[in-house]
């Protein structure tokens, strides 16, 4: 995937939903012969008219003293006339045979024939009109000179298509691998979800739900120590107790880390409610907020599932915990506000590649920023991790970027990334133009 | 209460969910209505009107319990709804709270399991008041820059039990001090919180602010 560049997708996306399958050889060979024939026109008309000149150079003008302006014109369109037709004759001759269909070489044999037979009668046509003087050393070079200008005016023609259509094979085979990729990622993607999910469902189903029978089985035989009255039984107690607060503690710290690093707490309802329940977790003494623009509050409102799909929505999950995280670490902020928003995806019918929610163009972009109050960047980044999101983002036509706090007399980093996406159902709102609220 | 609470009870934890329904069905003026393991079932249960209160786990095997009760309660805008899970999801239903007609109320498992724990807070639950996990609410801290932050420690102490569903009276002995007291250390805390309106509104609405403006640290 590395090596396939932003456009290469984006490219891919216009071109690869009609040229997909085997029916693509058709509009690729029409539009190569277009391109054949129109080269190998020019030709012969450049041809024809040089022919023109060489006659009027020759003397034909001349020669033919006892014809009037009137004839000497009429002459004049006529050998232009059988030229052109002559032209015409052996391209379409050649090409209704359908030369892109043949080898190489014998594409060539085949314009030397069909001019080879045009060029006869051409001859003849001349030598019907001509009143210049005619011997047989001049309709042997007349001939010659029309077979080989035919051929090579033609020929022309046949290699510019085949060149045209060598190249427009290969783009789509290059679309092809781009898509067959993509779909791959897309699959593995797929399965990547069924394994974190199963994963995710035995943690928090059966591993925790078993630890907290335990914890609270510590509890029970704890109260019943209280219960026996004496002193050394309520120590016992408290040891025990103290033993269940442990195992809780392995249990929400350890396990449950765990467990959301598998799938976050609350991802499976929304982004909101994801990243909500992230910032809910970290240490009381950092200060945090979500904010929600006005689209994505309008789209929530009236829907049931999330509106990001849940592919989009991990994505997007991971970016936000890993600014958070570089926040905490790196920054040493104190304060924390996210903001998400939907906006219309302003690169118009590109949109992403492999979405859960299939190939093609994606009308939405999750345009979320995460800023803290943290150091200020350093000169020199590093931030592996963030590139490793970043990198995630922009393979789906997204983008991920880091900026000093936007209020300058502040001091803090300003995360913003955006991630486009197509929802399970329409919105019921229209969002307006990126940019308009990128806070 | 006069009236019997009439409860629906959805777990997907065979065992947990007997739990519960023993303990619930021993309990004077509970009644346990419906009893299922999954999403599924208890959409196809709980008709509006057949329960007061849903006590749902947040994960189950075929669904996720939040989107479950955002749904029971559409359907059912007096539906009391209280979350079970057996992990601290306090920060997950925060927004939830916020658009539910009525506040939802969270017991962790853990707390499930104490029979007077239990029966405390979905009696308070289903009589309105907004409970919160009484172990958690005891681990909590206000969160830094948080209006809860300026809470005197006093103030703080009150508000947490209120949080766990307790009356005054009941916070009142508790701390042994007076039910006067608590009163006024309310009255304190609606105004540092800005909260107005009536008693028992603004009683949940202080509830919610414990439930947003805390936060819990696990790593020590």
């Amino acid at each position: 995937m590395a090596q396939l560049g932003k456009e290469d997708l984006e490219r891919h996306k216009h071109g690869g939903s009609d040229r997909r399958n085997n029916s693509s050889a058709y509009p690729l060979i029409t539009d190569a012969n277009r391109v054949g024939v129109t080269f190998a026109a020019i030709n012969v008309a450049l041809y024809s008219v040089i022919s023109l000149a060489t006659w009027a150079a020759w003397g034909g003008i001349y020669a033919a003293p006892q014809l009037t302006d009137l004839q000497l014109a009429g002459e004049a369109a006529a050998i232009l006339a059988i030229n052109l037709v002559y032209g015409v004759i052996v391209i379409v001759g050649v090409f209704a045979l359908r030369p892109m269909s043949r080898p190489q070489n014998r594409r060539f044999l085949l314009v030397a024939l069909v001019a080879l037979v045009a060029s006869g009668p051409r001859v003849l046509a001349l030598l019907a009109i001509y009143t210049t003087p005619l011997g047989p050393m001049f309709l042997a070079g007349e001939w010659v000179a029309g077979f080989v200008g035919g051929f090579l005016a033609v020929s022309a023609g046949v290699l510019t298509a085949g060149l045209v259509s060598r190249v427009r094979r290969e783009e789509l085979q290059r679309h092809a691998a781009v898509r067959r990729v993509a779909e791959a990622v897309e699959e593995l993607q797929t399965e990547e979800m069924r394994i974190r999910r199963m994963v995710a469902d035995q943690l928090h189903g059966n591993l925790q739900y078993r630890m907290v029978t335990v914890t609270a089985g510590l509890d029970s035989v704890a109260a019943d120590f209280d219960q026996s009255c004496d002193a050394a039984g309520r120590q016992l107690a408290d040891r025990l107790r103290g033993w269940a607060e442990t195992l809780e503690e392995i249990r929400e710290s350890e396990v449950r880390s765990l467990s959301h690093a598998v799938f976050p707490a609350g991802v499976e309802i929304s982004m909101m409610r994801a990243v909500e329940a992230m910032l809910h977790r970290l240490p009381p003494n950092i200060a945090t907020s979500i904010t929600l623009g006005p689209n994505y509050r309008a789209a929530i409102a009236t829907m049931e599932q999330g509106v990001v799909p849940l592919a989009e929505r991990l994505i997007g999950v991971y970016a936000v915990e890993e600014a958070v995280t570089n926040a905490l670490k790196h920054g040493h902020a104190t304060r924390i506000d996210v903001h998400v928003e939907l906006v219309a995806n302003s690169a118009g019918a590109a949109g992403t590649v492999g979405t859960s929610t299939g190939v093609g163009p994606s009308p939405y972009l999750l345009d979320v920023t995460v800023t803290n109050d943290g150091n200020p960047l350093p000169a020199q980044i590093t931030r592996s991790g963030l590139r490793r999101h970043g990198e995630r983002l922009q393979v789906r036509g997204g983008d991920l970027t880091l900026a000093p706090h936007p209020d300058g007399a502040q001091q803090g980093v300003q995360l913003h990334f955006t991630l486009p996406f197509t929802p399970e159902e329409p919105l019921p709102v229209l969002p307006t133009p990126a940019g308009a609220s990128a806070n | 209460m006069a009236a019997t609470v009439r409860i629906g009870i959805v777990e997907d934890e065979v065992l947990m969910r007997g739990m519960l329904e023993q303990t619930l069905a021993s309990v004077e003026g509970v009644t346990v209505v419906h009893s299922v393991p999954g999403v599924t079932e208890a959409k196809l249960v709980f008709a509006p009107g057949s329960a007061d209160l849903a006590l749902i786990d947040v994960n189950l095997a075929d669904g996720n319990g939040v989107a479950l009760g955002v749904q029971l309660q559409r359907q059912d805008p007096n539906l009391v709804i209280m979350l079970l899970s057996s992990e601290d999801v306090m920060g997950l239903f925060t927004t939830v709270q916020a658009e539910a007609p009525r506040p939802w109320s969270y017991l962790s498992k853990r707390s499930s399991f104490a029979r007077d724990v239990l029966t405390r807070a979905v009696v308070a639950a289903a009589s309105g008041q907004v409970v919160l996990d009484p172990y958690l609410v005891q681990r909590s801290v206000p969160r830094a820059g948080s209006a809860i932050a300026d809470l005197t420690t006093a103030q703080f102490g009150v508000l947490r039990l209120i949080s766990e569903g307790l009356s005054n009276q009941a916070a009142a002995e508790r701390l042994g001090i007076s039910p006067r007291s608590v009163e006024s250390h309310l009255k304190s805390i609606y105004g540092r919180l800005g909260i107005d309106g009536e008693d028992q509104n603004r009683r949940v609405a202080a509830v919610l602010a414990f439930l947003k403006q805390t936060g819990r640290s696990w790593h020590n």
